[in-house]
């Protein structure tokens, strides 16, 4: 079997997404070979490249690791889409481009002259991934927002905690990395494929609300059948227990233990030495009794060390893992075993830390090409190679401000 | 084909979404997941999950069965599957002996911790997975312990990044011809989550906490409205953009204390993150939100273009004006006569529309109908041949 860098070589991607969702799903492609040109601006900067943390904590567009993190393999070009010129150029790029992508707001890319239309007008084969908040029609088509506001619209934010006190939502702007990457690369996908059979392009228009109601789907579901809200649970299943989250020995150490059988309960028991009543041998029964379960469980772990003990279990073959921080993560042997964690050398961050695609390919396996591009690291390179621009006449695109 | 599992059913949910034929292949008696709670007429999950499916009933333990399998096999695109490696070793299922099948054969497989490395032998649910992912670690009260995301997120995940690497492996095959294993690891789509933690980590020697029921920085968290809550963030993501329009809102009306708003410390990180700063933007914006309504608060901030959202519960989000525009949501039927509403298309393409099924198959529905497909398709590939 020849091994291929990526499936995706071949594939141009005109990327003028920013911030966190449509860069992480431009940077999916460009991980698997897509040749990825982010379009910036020097005037209104990726917000990202402003948000910590910092190599050494020290600021600047370049120095920023969430953004490095979520644009590897990508090439960068500054382009001024305020100048006439600017807008020019763009279009030049959609004219060759397999895909375009944006989450903008409704209408920004309309008022560039780089809608949908315009773009399928002069690339028929092109694919056209808009992700806004909102989606491009109804109401609420101009509201703003991020990924925990759009968690707290779709459902997530209300969900999530104890089901005595306010919610908390996941702590991360959760629908950015997960829900709404994923559904973005999906749809691009099966739209390359079809332009591909058909020669035909489309228009993409992801509402990002949505791919994130849909991780949703059975309690939405759920609340339609019975005409009520679902309410939040904290870390317990609807009929498995004990099946929570206990205290160990140490500085904020917590073992994730879920108990999904009888038998995983009856190996639950003798691991921790425990004298359960008679009946809690039964899940209905234990579900009944979970406060109290909880409790039990809880003093018998308090002076265990999460990890001999999550190893203890599962020797057992009992569901309990260690509740890993970041820095357990990168001296995590089953992540390092799978080669999750890339290091890249930056130009002014030096070696830093990047995750790898969560899944491995074995024919076309992908890899990040290069680590993330400095502001308009690429704009001279991107414009020879797209524009047919000589070098002069870039240069002096750059000094008028149309290139930066 | 879609060897039904809790793993792959939202994978082949997604493909099935995109027009493609998807096979669930069960085990007599159906598959576990049919008994999955919550449970209404049928289990909910697994009437959402698989609605617009078809089932075909095989006993993957049967050396007969396998054989019928591997004949479908052969007319197959793509293969899902959700078990661990010993189990796909036990039953002759390894990619390695597939693809002798069928060489241009994509085999999804989206298992807990991968097919290789230490733990490929492990089987875990959700709430380990979300665990060892460090997902878990960043959700819970300041004052308590970590609390995972509902709804099962790890299995979601796992799903989401298959769709994506199935799709990368189809588009692949289609143009060479040759097919390939995808080896998901639901604990790495997991760590795909934690946002900056792990460069924080590495950057600034930082380990990310869980900041539930508390601020994060001024301007950042949830705030007690007359009905429920909003949450806002205000500033932002990457210096503090919307803050001069949270200013001028809270000025417009007539706000107290709105002075203390104003000044060059509200962009400065290390101010904004200070309980003082903290409690001087809490004390002026939570008695403005008190007294009125979750909804009222979000076309205010929207006005002025400040990011706040309303905390809907999942009523809410049912009678969500927005989504009611654009038709998200879709019927499922759990049952003869019981139909309720679920989400829909999550994504719009213009030319090749999102196709949901109204219902999940019966158990073995299909199996005559796949059978006979196969037997002509058998009977025509001879004749070529």
């Amino acid at each position: 079997m020849t091994a291929h860098a990526g499936a995706l070589e071949g594939v141009r991607v005109i990327d003028f997404c920013w911030v966190g969702a449509g860069s992480f799903a431009t940077k999916i492609l460009a991980d698997h070979g897509a040749d990825v040109v982010k379009i910036e601006s020097s005037a209104k900067v990726d917000g990202l490249r402003l948000s910590p943390p910092f190599a050494g904590r020290l600021p600047g567009v370049n120095r920023s690791g969430y953004f490095a993190d979520r644009n590897s393999s990508k090439r960068s070009m500054a382009l001024n889409l305020k100048s006439e010129d600017g807008r020019r150029l763009a279009l030049e790029l959609i004219r060759d481009a397999d895909v375009v992508a944006n989450n903008f707001t409704p209408g920004v890319m309309e008022r560039f002259g780089l809608g949908p239309e315009v773009a399928l007008g002069i690339n028929p084969r092109i694919v056209y991934l808009s992700m806004s908040m909102q989606g491009s029609g109804g109401p609420h088509r101009h509201h703003i927002g991020y990924g925990s506001t759009m968690a707290a619209i779709a459902g997530l934010h209300d969900l999530t905690g104890e089901s005595s006190r306010d919610p908390i939502g996941t702590g991360t702007n959760y629908p950015d990395h997960i829900p709404n990457p994923t559904h973005a690369a999906i749809a691009v996908l099966a739209a390359v494929r079809h332009s591909r059979r058909s020669g035909h392009g489309q228009a993409i228009d992801i509402a990002q609300v949505e791919p994130m109601v849909s991780a949703l789907g059975a309690a939405i579901l759920q609340s339609s059948l019975s005409g009520r809200p679902q309410h939040r649970r904290g870390n317990h299943h609807p009929t498995a227990a004990p099946h929570n989250v206990y205290r160990c020995a140490g500085e904020d150490r917590w073992i994730a233990i879920a108990t999904m059988t009888d038998d995983h309960w009856s190996h639950l028991v003798v691991e921790l030495g425990l004298r359960p009543p008679v009946a809690w041998a039964s899940a209905t029964e234990r579900k009944a009794a979970e406060a109290e379960l909880d409790g039990l469980v809880a003093d018998a772990v308090a002076r265990r060390d999460a990890v001999q003990l999550a190893r203890a279990l599962n020797a057992r073959g009992v569901p309990a893992g260690v509740v890993s921080t970041a820095a357990d993560l990168v001296d995590d042997p089953q992540l390092i075993a799978r080669e999750h964690w890339q290091h890249l050398e930056h130009p002014e961050m030096g070696r830093t830390t990047y995750a790898s695609p969560p899944f491995q390919l074995s024919a076309t396996p992908g890899r990040l090409s290069r680590p993330a591009p400095l502001l308009g690291e690429h704009t001279i390179e991107a414009a020879e190679q797209f524009l047919g621009i000589g070098s002069d006449e870039a240069a002096e695109l750059v000094r008028c401000g149309v290139l930066r | 084909m879609e060897i039904a599992n809790e793993r792959t059913h939202y994978c082949g949910k997604v493909l099935a979404g995109l027009g493609a034929d998807v096979l669930l292949v069960e085990p007599p008696g159906g598959a576990p997941t049919r008994g999955a709670e919550p449970l209404d007429e049928a289990s909910v999950g697994f009437a959402y999950t698989n609605a617009g499916k078809r089932s075909i009933t095989l006993d993957l333990d049967d050396p007969g069965d396998v054989r019928m399998f591997r004949r479908i096999l052969q007319q197959t695109d793509i293969l899902l599957t959700g078990d661990v490696l010993p189990i796909l070793k036990n039953r002759g299922l390894t990619y390695g002996e597939l693809c002798q099948e069928n060489e241009s054969l994509v085999m999804v497989s989206i298992t807990p911790f991968g097919l290789t490395g230490p733990l490929a032998a492990s089987d875990a649910p959700d709430l380990v997975c979300l665990a060892q992912g460090g997902l878990l670690y960043l959700g819970g009260y300041a004052d308590g312990a970590p609390i995972a995301p509902p709804q099962e997120q790890a299995l979601f995940a796992g799903g989401s990044f298959g769709s994506v690497a199935a799709l990368i492996a189809l588009l692949h095959a289609e143009a060479t011809g040759e097919g390939q294993l995808a080896d998901v690891s639901l604990q790495q789509c997991v760590t795909m989550a934690l946002e900056n933690s792990v460069q924080f980590w590495e950057l600034e020697q930082h380990v990310r906490q869980r900041t539930g029921g508390a601020q994060k920085n001024a301007g950042t968290g949830l705030f007690t409205t007359a009905d429920g809550y909003v949450y806002v963030l205000a500033a932002g993501i990457g210096g503090n953009r919307f803050w001069p329009n949270l200013v001028r809102w809270m000025r417009e009306e007539g706000v107290d204390g709105v002075d203390a708003l104003e000044g060059d410390r509200w962009g400065d990180r290390d101010f904004i993150a200070s309980d003082e700063a903290i409690k001087t933007f809490s004390s002026i914006f939570s008695v403005y939100v008190a007294s009125r309504s979750k909804n009222e608060i979000y076309e205010r901030s929207q006005h002025y273009r400040v990011p706040c959202a309303p905390v809907n519960t999942t009523s809410d989000v049912l009678q969500n004006e927005q989504l009611r525009f654009r038709g998200f949501f879709t019927e499922i039927e759990l049952a003869p006569g019981t139909v309720a509403e679920a989400p829909g298309a999550p994504y719009l393409l213009s030319r090749t529309p999102w196709t949901g099924g109204l219902r999940a198959p019966n158990p073995g529905e299909h199996t005559s109908a796949v059978l006979a497909e196969l037997a002509a398709w058998e009977h025509q590939t001879a004749g070529i041949a």
